[in-house]
């Protein structure tokens, strides 16, 4: 029998972490959903996020990866309070952030940015370029007159974009440049941790990489930290540290990079690796067996047990009536699953 | 003999803005049973290359130049009646996002049944349901004869598009043109909807195009590879040569910066970004982006070298190496 530290995510956080810049405890956000008829009317909620725990080291990146749906969205959103959270904490350097007044949380906002999916319906269609970079810089009162016509000239050059272009309007960008102008405008505040919300997704690969790239540089160069939600697998995987894999609002497994990919331990992350092609045209992995139509349940989110046993090919009767905690099997690699596959392996050695 | 032979293809469109030279000479052919890839960034003409193949161009744009041999028919010069014959029943197409080209207001099922009443007039209303519940059952869909009846907003992303490959497939075309058909999936949902689309070559040798930009997807899934740039085609090539030996530096560009699950390679993007078709460049479009670039490409279009049959390069790096035509 080998010696599996058994401790839930609760405990171990804070003794793992180099040192957590972010962490997240039991976060909840649910949507109230009406149903049932008027006369009779009930409200439900959505669980979009529920009992999500992780962790964001200083300098980092942690990419978050799951379907369609999952609540990846809605996490970012949730730690910057565009929604406001049901339950929960999230402490950002030291201060329970999803607690405070608006008012306290004002200063946390400046040093948590966020870029966006779609860089053509983010950017304000009317402004300069210019106006848009700067809009954050006068709200925060940071820079006036010439020092910040400086500042908004040193940002464009920064994340390549050509200065003499300020006067434009985003619409006479292309995509990647739309996304480079919500860079500039993120980074422009001097965050410290930047929430990335698909933020590649709607360009082209070549584009893609070049975005890619630019993060990396910035994270350097800045010593920023960031959270890349994307799902986009490959991609997540080129620029993370660490990745959590979301399913039905839920983190079920969180790990380093290469840990995730070579020792995977839940399921449902070996079921979304394996789904994604490779590029190599030798090494085929889609069979027409494949061809089986498995769908996420959205909505009956109201199951007791484990969310995936409906879908898990390891699911037995214990999983349907309990749900599994996220816990600590190996160093910094956490898993929500009662026969996690290192597991299963030791078992058929036995 | 070729199912399909684009040959030197022109097509425009003719806009209140100006002339949008879409496509400037593009020339493929597909066989029986094979599957083809058009790979590209956005606005290379993927797309108008197989709308053109359709006639689906809308009253702005115009086939200039060029051949469609079509089962060694001439669809150039196809009447519109004779082209509704071949859509649907010959050739048929599905698209990027299920939503909005299934009718929202018709129940998915009545739209396989129309599409087959619409090709074959010998049907009953009743046969063409069976047919429709056959081709459902077909494409994975569980309970069919309930989803029949059930709306588009009712079923899933993953459950359209498989209504839209049962209606594609309802005639048993020839040919199937998919463009970006999972590009708007989840991979789980994208790995089922490859499978079903490697059964159905399988079992009906039907010849695919399949149109996308996703290396992994052209990876998984087709026999050879055409690289579209600025409306040209500028590399041909089998799977395995593409990603061993691509040869264009466009597609190297491509390949480069396609980060992969199972390589940790640093990522090379390509600089640039694809022009405009009324401000294509001088000499090879690809130019202003290309490391490799020298004076000659600055002012004189490459031409084709081919090395054998079904290999071809458009590039000047290539042109002592074999001979041009
Ligand atoms: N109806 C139209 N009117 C004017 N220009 C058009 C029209 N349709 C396409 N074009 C232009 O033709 C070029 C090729 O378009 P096409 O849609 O084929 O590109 P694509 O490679 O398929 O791109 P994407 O991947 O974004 O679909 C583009 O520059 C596009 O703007
Ligand atoms: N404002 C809202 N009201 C109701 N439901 C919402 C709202 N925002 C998100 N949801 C739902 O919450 C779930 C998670 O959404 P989201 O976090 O956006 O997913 P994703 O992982 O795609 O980003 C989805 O079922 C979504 O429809
Ligand atoms: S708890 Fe059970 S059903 Fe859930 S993922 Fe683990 S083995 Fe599968
Ligand atoms: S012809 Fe010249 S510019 Fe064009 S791809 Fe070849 S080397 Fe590059
Ligand atoms: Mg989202
Ligand atoms: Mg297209």
């Amino acid at each position: 029998m080998s010696k599996i530290v058994e401790e839930t995510a609760k405990e171990a956080f804070g003794k793992v972490t180099d040192e957590p810049i972010l962490e997240v405890k039991n976060l909840k956000t649910y949507f109230p959903i009406s149903s049932g008829k008027w006369f009779n009317k009930e409200t439900k909620y959505l669980k979009a996020v529920d009992e999500v725990s992780f962790y964001v080291n200083q300098g980092e990146t942690l990419g978050i990866v799951g379907e369609s749906g999952c609540g990846k969205s809605t996490t970012g959103n949730s730690i910057i309070r565009l929604v406001e959270p049901t339950a929960g904490e999230v402490w950002f350097k030291g201060e329970n952030i999803a607690t405070m007044k608006s008012r306290e949380f004002k200063p946390f906002k400046k040093n948590i940015q966020m870029i966006f999916q779609d860089p053509f319906s983010s950017l304000n269609p009317r402004m300069h370029v210019f106006d848009i970079i700067a809009e954050p810089l006068r709200t925060n009162k940071m820079y006036q007159g010439k020092d910040l016509e400086q500042r908004v000239y040193e940002l464009m050059d920064t994340v390549g974009l050509d200065p003499d272009l300020a006067n434009r309007f985003p619409h006479q960008f292309s995509g990647g440049q739309r996304q480079r102008i919500g860079i500039a405008r993120a980074i422009a505040v001097k965050p410290e941790l930047i929430i990335c919300d698909e933020p590649v997704s709607a360009l082209d690969v070549s584009i893609q990489a070049q975005i890619l790239n630019l993060l990396n540089r910035l994270q350097r160069d800045l010593g920023l930290t960031y959270i890349f939600i994307a799902h986009g697998i490959p991609a997540v995987k080129y620029v993370s540290d660490r990745i959590a894999v979301m399913y039905m609002g839920e983190i079920v497994e969180m790990a380093d990079k290469d840990a995730l990919f070579k020792a995977t331990l839940h399921p449902y992350t070996r079921k979304l690796i394996s789904a994604v092609p490779s590029t190599d045209p030798k090494k085929r992995t889609i069979g027409e067996e494949q061809a089986i139509a498995d769908e996420l349940n959205q909505g009956e989110s109201d199951v007791v047990g484990c969310k995936f046993a409906d879908r898990c090919p390891l699911a037995r009767a214990h999983c349907r009536e309990v749900r599994p905690d996220l816990r600590q099997l190996r160093s910094g690699h956490f898993v929500k699953c009662h026969y996690p596959l290192e597991q299963e392996a030791l078992e058929e050695n036995v | 003999m070729n199912l399909l032979e684009v040959k030197n293809l022109h097509t425009h469109f003719h806009t209140d803005r100006g002339l949008v030279p879409a496509l400037n000479g593009v020339s493929f052919s597909i066989k029986k049973g094979e599957v083809l890839g058009i790979v590209g960034e956005s606005g290379c003409g993927k797309s108008v290359t197989s709308l053109s193949i359709l006639q689906l161009l809308g009253n702005k744009g115009k086939i200039e130049k060029g051949s469609i041999q079509f089962k060694g028919q001439e669809l150039t010069t196809f009447t519109k009646k004779q082209m509704r014959k071949v859509r649907g029943d010959e050739i048929s197409m599905i698209f990027q996002e299920p939503l909005t080209s299934l009718n929202p207001l018709i129940r998915v099922g009545k739209q396989i049944a129309e599409t087959i009443l619409l090709h074959r007039e010998n049907y009953s209303k009743n046969q063409a349901k069976e047919h429709a519940i056959k081709m459902m059952k077909m494409v994975g869909i569980p309970q069919a004869e309930e989803k029949y009846s059930q709306y588009p907003h009712q079923l899933s992303g993953g459950m359209r598009q498989r209504i839209m490959i049962a209606i594609a497939l309802a005639c048993n075309p020839d040919l199937l043109i998919a463009d970006e058909p999972t590009t708007a999936l989840d991979v789980t949902i994208q790995e089922q909807i490859l499978g079903l689309m490697k059964k159905i070559a399988h079992e009906t040798g039907t010849s695919i195009i399949f149109i996308t930009h996703d290396l992994g997807v052209v990876a998984e899934m087709v026999d050879r590879v055409i690289v579209m740039y600025s409306g040209q085609v500028v590399e041909e090539n089998d799977v395995v040569s593409f990603f061993e030996a691509p040869k264009h530096p466009y597609s190297q560009g491509l390949i480069n910066s396609t980060p992969a699950i199972d390589q940790g390679q640093k990522l090379e993007a390509i600089r640039g970004n694809v022009p405009a078709p009324a401000n294509k460049p001088n000499g090879c479009p690809f130019h202003p982006r290309c490391p490799m670039a020298s004076d000659i490409c600055k002012t004189t279009v490459p031409k084709n070298t081919y090395f054998g049959k079904q290999e071809m390069v458009n590039c000047w790096l290539y042109d002592k190496e074999a001979k041009t035509s």
